[in-house]
């Protein structure tokens, strides 16, 4: 009996289950049975089969690196030109077979000529050839092999291949591209690596940003030129996060245009690159920006300022530590701590009487300072911070946020 | 009358046949959507295994948040594997739930502890907090001293202190793995709006470690931990994985959970009043995104990130099913508007309906079509070959779906290396089909009995520890 449905299989059940003669058995089940016999007898068979296969192939693949690798080492030793048929004659000539010796015995010869020089032969007659046809593969994990090869040494021609990696869906392989490019890519491959980055999370643009600090002159080059004609605030949002690890004098003026941009993160990007800046002209603006509309921006620039010690900004500080935000309060704090003597004995005038939340805040500051072994910090005028009584945290409970919108309280 | 009974059997006999083959549809379903991701992943571990993946990547830093009650045996060892853990930047807060032993002294002796100062905000409320310790030689270590509440009320006190924003629930009684973190964190740095992963648990029983590294993978002696293997296998491979093409699995384990510690946050941390926090808080973290519309994934991976000792004792493992079923339960009826609910889309027109119907009602479901099937029988109702062939094909689909994940395991992870070993598992299976099962029915029944009759303790839990076992 045959089903070609599970519709007619639910409409075969009561009869099963009806069937009392012997001669009316089911033999779907009967079926069903062998079927299911049949696999799984094949998943056992195919665990232990595929068992011994792993560890013979492992084996074989292990003897055939080791002999690539006596091989490679002797070319390099004796000083020989290398010739690489033996692998190609003997069908050794996989990405996954070779790259493993070729990535170690560069480690170990790294400086040797002989080595670069026998290394350069294989790469361009074996190992190019092959990863170029990787490149091209449906799989990603093939596609990273060529990648792994390609970067290997990095060539010009190769470029249009690592701008391709650069776009693949596997964010192994797009990590990968990355400091190649930077090493071979024209001004036109580094504008694609603003773009690409431009998509990606928050995480994945973190670790591109790692990646580009190793990019050279050109590439920083390339995005200054790219920031002062761009219009995208997310481009330039980008742009202003590689710069900022490479800043030099003009790049202020390059972002003092986006410190007042009607985007939101592009301002406290540029607000963020500003905060690196050691000059007196970004003094005076982070100071203008504690007075600023945005809590974000007031927070961070009482951060900035804080930790570049200027005194000048101490009165904005004592204001914006009596805040409507926790945040400003608590960076303002932080700043005024982070002064010195000057700036400890403004936070004298903060009394529980005069603002019971920036006073909140200070003894919370207080006790996170000490915590971070900054030892006993005595402030006059203020109550000695004490630790909450045992099974009580009422201590704590003052310290929560709850304090947050004090206009309404 | 009669024939009404009669009608019931013979109709229930129906439905059972219906449900056993949609519920194992589903399954072989889960183990297809599973295998290609297990291989990705083990594609992708080759070259996460490469040192070099690591270098120059800022990866996000984690809190490992770690609840102990009555850990004092382990709790040494356990906290300074969790210490050594290779990656570039995270803490541990280890939250003493009020043990009544020397748990606390234990840490403070070991790791040098000191009383500081509250200071963070309180997000979350908790149990009162008696301290705070720092460590003078781990200074990414923090200890809280509360009193007691509870695992979920633990985990509170900890996300308060928790300074980075993601947050790792982990239990201290677990082995971590030396590179946990990263392989946790992969898919957040890897995929979008990833919010929550959940990692795979092996079971630690018989294996052989060294130094809080697991050496060599063994198959348990005993009858409940090999049999437990299985289960584990099962679960974590295809049960999980094979949920992430399917809007994402409603549970990421309490035993190993990295989490986006501002989305837990905003739904209120985790939940005190139950004992399946773990599966309580996925659900709700897939009910409020969902209701928002927000893109969002819940993922698991099959690597084994952490090593659990599953019990050996038939005591205390049904005391453990039972909690877990009581938790399952109580988190279903929490999220009931989820059931069915197209504005949930295919987590609550699919996901939600089959753990309902799948694993909350199976007990019942298992113990009246055992019941059924011999009465519809005696009453010759139903076909005694029918019944007998059944039989055969639903153990057998039991054993197929068990024996395709032990390959896939194998295959993909290569957890196993003798072949003794795989004997063993395929005896362990035949052996799951024959009596286990069935107990593990009534243990689940007797969960929904204590359910309704409000039972919400723990019960007691008999354990070697893990660092007895070396």
């Amino acid at each position: 009996m045959k089903f070609s449905s599970f519709q007619k299989f639910i409409q075969y059940v009561p009869e099963l289950l009806a069937s009392k003669k012997t001669q009316d058995n089911p033999d779907l089940l009967q079926n069903i049975l062998v079927v299911e016999a049949f696999f799984i007898l094949s998943a056992m068979a195919g665990l232990f089969l595929y068992h011994r296969l792993v560890k013979r192939k492992n084996r074989k693949t292990l003897e055939i690196r080791q002999t690539i690798r006596k091989r490679l080492v002797y070319y390099v030793k004796k000083k020989k030109r290398p010739d690489f048929k033996f692998i190609t004659d003997n069908g050794w000539n996989k990405l996954p077979l070779i790259l493993p010796v070729v990535e170690s015995l560069d480690t170990k010869f790294k400086m040797d000529v002989q080595w670069l020089f026998v290394m350069d032969e294989l790469l361009e007659q074996v190992l190019f050839p092959l990863a170029r046809e990787y490149a091209m593969s449906p799989w990603w994990n093939r596609r990273n092999w060529a990648l792994r090869c390609l970067t290997l040494s990095p060539r010009k021609k190769d470029e249009t291949y690592f701008l391709n990696f650069l776009c693949d869906p596997s964010t192994h392989n797009r990590f990968g591209a990355i400091r190649p490019l930077l090493k071979v890519g024209s001004a036109y491959s580094l504008n694609v690596i603003v773009e690409v980055m431009e998509d990606e999370n928050r995480h994945t643009q973190a670790v591109f940003l790692a990646m580009t600090k190793f990019g050279g002159d050109n590439f920083y080059e390339a995005i200054r030129e790219r920031l002062k004609r761009e219009l995208d605030p997310a481009a330039k949002r980008v742009c202003i996060d590689i710069l900022s690890d490479s800043l030099e004098h003009s790049d202020l003026f390059l972002i003092k245009k986006s410190l007042f941009d009607h985007d939101k993160s592009l301002r406290l990007t540029a607000l963020r690159c500003l905060g690196k800046f050691k000059l007196h002209h970004s003094t005076q603006l982070l100071i203008s920006f504690l007075s600023d509309d945005m809590w974000e921006v007031r927070s961070l620039a009482a951060k900035f300022l804080g930790s570049r010690k200027a005194y000048q900004a101490i009165p904005l500080l004592v204001t914006n530590a009596c805040d409507r935000n926790w945040w400003v309060r608590l960076n303002s704090i932080q700043a005024l701590f982070d002064m010195g003597d000057s700036g400890r004995l403004a936070l004298t005038t903060i009394t529980k009487e005069k603002d019971k939340y920036a006073y909140e805040m200070l003894q919370y500051v207080k006790a996170l300072r000490e915590d971070k072994g900054e030892g006993e910090l005595a402030i006059t005028g203020t109550e000695d911070f004490t630790l909450p009584e045992e099974g009580k945290s009422t201590q704590l409970e003052l310290l929560s946020n709850d304090s947050d919108e004090k206009k309404s309280a | 009358m009669g024939n009404f009974f009669d009608t019931f059997i013979y109709y229930f006999s129906y439905f059972v046949v219906v449900y056993f083959v949609v519920l194992n549809s589903v399954y072989m379903i889960l183990l297809l959507f599973s295998t290609p991701q297990v291989f990705k992943r083990a594609q992708e571990l080759e070259i996460e295994e490469d040192e070099l993946f690591y270098q120059n990547k800022p990866f996000p830093p984690i809190t490992i948040i770690a609840p102990a009650y009555n850990e004092g045996p382990i709790v040494k060892d356990s906290l300074g594997f969790m210490l050594k853990l290779k990656y570039p930047h995270f803490e541990v807060i280890l939250v003493n739930d009020g043990s009544s032993d020397d748990t606390l002294d234990v840490v403070i002796k070991n790791f040098d502890l000191y009383k500081v100062p509250p200071a963070f905000q309180i997000k979350i409320k908790s149990k009162p907090i008696r301290a705070f310790y720092k460590s003078r030689t781990y200074p990414n270590l923090l200890v809280i001293d509360k009193e007691n509440g509870g695992k979920a009320d633990s985990l509170n006190a900890g996300l308060n202190a928790s300074q980075f924003s993601y947050f790792l629930a982990l239990d201290a009684d677990t082995l971590i793995a030396e590179d946990a973190l990263y392989r946790a964190i992969s898919p957040m740095i890897t995929q979008k709006n990833v919010i929550a992963t959940g990692g795979t648990v092996g079971v630690i029983n018989d294996c052989l470690f060294e130094d809080g590294k697991v050496v060599e993978v063994r198959f348990p002696r005993s009858y409940y931990a090999g049999i437990q293997v299985i289960e584990y296998i099962r679960a974590y491979l295809f049960g999980r994985v094979g949920w992430n093409w399917l809007g994402g699995n409603l549970v990421i384990s309490g035993a190993f959970g990295l989490f986006n510690k501002q989305i837990v946050l905003d739904n209120g941390g985790y939940l005190t009043e139950t004992v399946g926090e773990d599966l309580e808080l996925t659900l709700k973290l897939h009910n409020s995104q969902l209701s928002k519309g927000e893109r969002y994934k819940i993922v698991s991976i099959p690597d084994t990130v952490c090593w659990t000792e599953v019990p050996e004792d038939r005591g205390t493992l049904s005391r453990q099913r039972e909690r877990w079923h009581r938790g399952l339960i109580d988190s279903m009826f929490r999220h009931r508007r989820m059931f069915m609910n197209p504005k949930y889309g295919i987590t609550g027109i699919f996901t939600f309906p089959f753990f309902v119907f799948g694993e909350m009602l199976s007990p019942i479901i298992e113990l009246l079509g055992w019941l059924s099937f011999p009465v519809g029988l005696y009453l010759g109702i139903i076909n005694f070959k029918f019944f007998f062939l059944f039989l055969l094909a639903s153990v057998g689909l039991s054993l197929l779906l068990t024996f395709s994940s032990i390959l896939l395991a194998q295959v993909s992870l290569g957890k196993y290396h003798s072949e003794k070993d795989f004997l063993k598992m395929f005896l362990f299976t035949l052996l799951e089909n024959l009596g286990y099962r069935q107990i593990t029915v009534i243990w689940r029944l007797k969960g929904f009995i204590k359910y309704f009759q409000g039972n919400k303790s723990w019960g007691e839990m008999k354990r070697i520890g893990i660092t007895k076992r070396k």
